[in-house]
């Protein structure tokens, strides 16, 4: 399903004196099927910006067009468009609500008016998306740990198998290994499913993992997009705006700098740890030819 | 969304009414109610209407803003002033038309009665909520309530509470806009169906939104218990309250205009401005 954003402007409290203008005529075109980031600094109006693209916010002007249909059209289109767009929340273990993990996560398909039956196979196969144990779909949602709850309520989204997956933060606030489960959930989301996945971080660590396409917000405006490596080569523009690229990619352009012939595209360890193998073994030879 | 519900907004700043002291903002506030019924005639009412506005350059705050909380309540002024026109029988008889009988008193009485609501909804949320923030008037009734401890009465617990209170309402106001956020976008309905299924689509709401005022609650003890906290005795504060030069003579310009509106009684006034 294709996603394009037209223009989209948002004011918030417009007519009082804590007017605020969120976000400022962005328009994007997400790439069907791919794991697009969205990245900025604190206030930059991210997540105003992803809670317009399944209509939970209007715009004050512009679009959002779904497979080239303005979700804002009527109110029959803004309904469907919450299940078409899957969006997860900052901190979305707090909206946990039901006496057991299933039932929980069956509170989107059963807003959809899916049967029992799929029902049942939708809690099993969100809760395998996220590696949650089926064990735990029998107890209370408020047992779990932080990072079990952060996965009950991601899957509580995936059950409505939505083509378009928003996560705001879904990784905040967990450890590397928590980290890496989730996204190992959304990737495998993704291939099943051939959604697309939209993830707002603040991680340019996660982000040069994951993500292939790059959109970054400044002072409500979106100032760059494209491919992964188009938005970390400008290193030096995204410190300008008060980001950073990863540490490692830092590490590579130092040594670049200092006369070591290294590509400018490296943003993971693994990344650098082949490329400095690779360096290695030239030097290397070189030094075999000279002897 | 609900954050648009300004209950008793407070516009920080720094002008002479946010210099005044909180406990004489209150006493001035009670001061100011008392004079507006006090005031028996339409001109003396008039003039307190007036006057309120006063407080709007004195506070800085928008004029805009003031009428914006005028107009909300412009159905109570309608209602009460109505009610007045109809039920007053007292002057020269106006209209006659079967059971609608309209005299000149009951329309004097109807437009005081409009200035009147006007006059103390401008007058006392200017001076208290528009340019007191609710810690410092919580502050402020506790220190004017303190020698009621003396009687045993638990005044200090009593503004705790209440600044917490206060201070965790745009908390929850702004989580529970959130939880709803995040119910609707799993397709949650708020708005269709019946009675009875609208409030069970309320359920959602609220079972995370009491899970969490209880989690905060719990950690706000904690960190308070942490601090060392055990209520009130023997506690000092970090800025105690002390009165200025400024509020005396707020007051005693207050008990000046106090002193007109009230003698204003015994000035002849022609019979349909008065009562
Ligand atoms: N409900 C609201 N009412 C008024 N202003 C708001 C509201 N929500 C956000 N804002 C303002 O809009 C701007 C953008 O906020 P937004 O939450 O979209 O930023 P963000 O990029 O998601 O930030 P973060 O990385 O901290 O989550 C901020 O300046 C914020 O103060
Ligand atoms: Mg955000």
């Amino acid at each position: 399903m294709k996603l394009e954003l037209k223009n989209l402007s948002y004011v918030y409290s417009g007519d009082t004196t804590f007017r605020r203008q969120a976000v400022d005529d962005v328009s994007a075109v997400i790439r069907e099927g791919s794991i697009t980031g969205i990245i900025g600094h604190t206030g930059s109006g991210k997540s105003t910006l992803v809670q317009m693209m399944n209509g939970l916010l209007s715009p004050t002007s512009g679009e959002v067009l779904l497979d080239g249909e303005n979700i804002f059209k009527d109110k029959k289109t803004l309904f469907s468009a919450r299940f078409k767009v899957g969006l997860v929340f900052q901190y979305p273990e707090y909206q946990l609500f039901e006496e057991t993990v299933a039932k929980d996560i069956a509170f989107g398909p059963k807003n959809q008016k899916l049967s029992q039956k799929e029902i049942a196979g939708r809690i099993l196969e969100a809760a395998d998306f996220v590696g949650l144990d089926r064990e735990l779909l029998d107890r209370s949602p408020f047992d779990l740990s932080g990072g079990q709850k952060r996965r009950v309520a991601i899957a509580g989204v995936m059950a409505m198998r939505p083509p378009i997956l928003i996560l705001d933060e879904p990784a905040s606030g967990l450890d590397p290994v928590g980290r890496e489960e989730i996204f190992g959930g959304l990737l495998r989301y993704r291939d099943q499913t051939g959604a697309t996945i939209i993830i707002v971080s603040h991680s340019m660590e996660d982000m040069a993992r994951y993500a292939e396409d790059i959109l970054v917000m400044s002072e409500s405006r979106l100032v760059l997009s494209g491919s992964r490596d188009e938005v970390f080569r400008k290193a030096d523009f995204l410190c300008s705006i008060g980001l950073d690229v990863p540490e490692v990619t830092h590490l590579m352009n130092e040594l670049r700098r200092r006369g070591y012939d290294l590509p400018d595209n490296i943003y993971t360890v693994e990344g650098a740890e082949a490329a400095l193998r690779r360096l290695k073994d030239q030097l290397h030879h070189k030094e075999g030819k000279v002897c | 969304m609900l954050k648009d519900i300004t209950l008793g907004q407070y516009f920080p700043g720094n002008s002479p009414l946010h210099k005044l002291d909180p406990r004489m903002k209150l006493i001035l506030a009670l001061l100011f109610i008392v004079t507006v019924f006090f005031a028996d005639s339409l001109v003396s009412v008039a003039i307190m209407a007036l006057a309120s506005f006063i407080f709007v350059p004195l506070g800085r705050i928008p004029l805009k803003t003031v009428l914006r909380s005028l107009k909300a309540i412009r159905w109570i002024i309608l209602f009460t002033s109505v009610l007045n026109l109809f039920w007053v029988k007292t002057g020269t008889q106006l209209v006659d038309f079967y059971f609608i009988d309209i005299y000149s008193g009951g329309i004097t009485y109807a437009i005081t009665m409009a200035l009147r609501v006007t006059a103390l909804l401008v007058g006392s949320t200017l001076l208290l909520s528009y340019t007191t923030s609710p810690i410092a008037l919580t502050d402020g009734l506790e220190q004017m309530l303190s020698p009621l401890k003396k009687l045993h009465v638990p005044v200090h617990e009593f503004a705790m509470m209440m600044t917490i209170a206060l201070r965790f309402i745009p908390t929850l106001i702004e989580e529970t806009d959130k939880i709803i956020a995040a119910q609707k976008a799993r397709g949650a309905d708020f708005e269709t169906g019946s009675v009875f299924s609208r409030a069970k689509a309320m359920i959602p709401i609220f079972i995370p939104l009491f899970v969490s005022a209880i989690r905060r609650a719990d950690e706000l003890a904690t960190a308070m218990e942490c601090r060392c906290y055990h209520g009130g005795d023997g506690r000092t504060r970090m800025t105690s309250l002390r009165y200025t030069p400024r509020d005396f003579v707020a007051l005693g310009l207050f008990l000046l205009f106090m002193a007109g509106i009230i003698g204003m009684r015994w000035l002849p006034l022609p019979a349909f401005l008065g009562m």
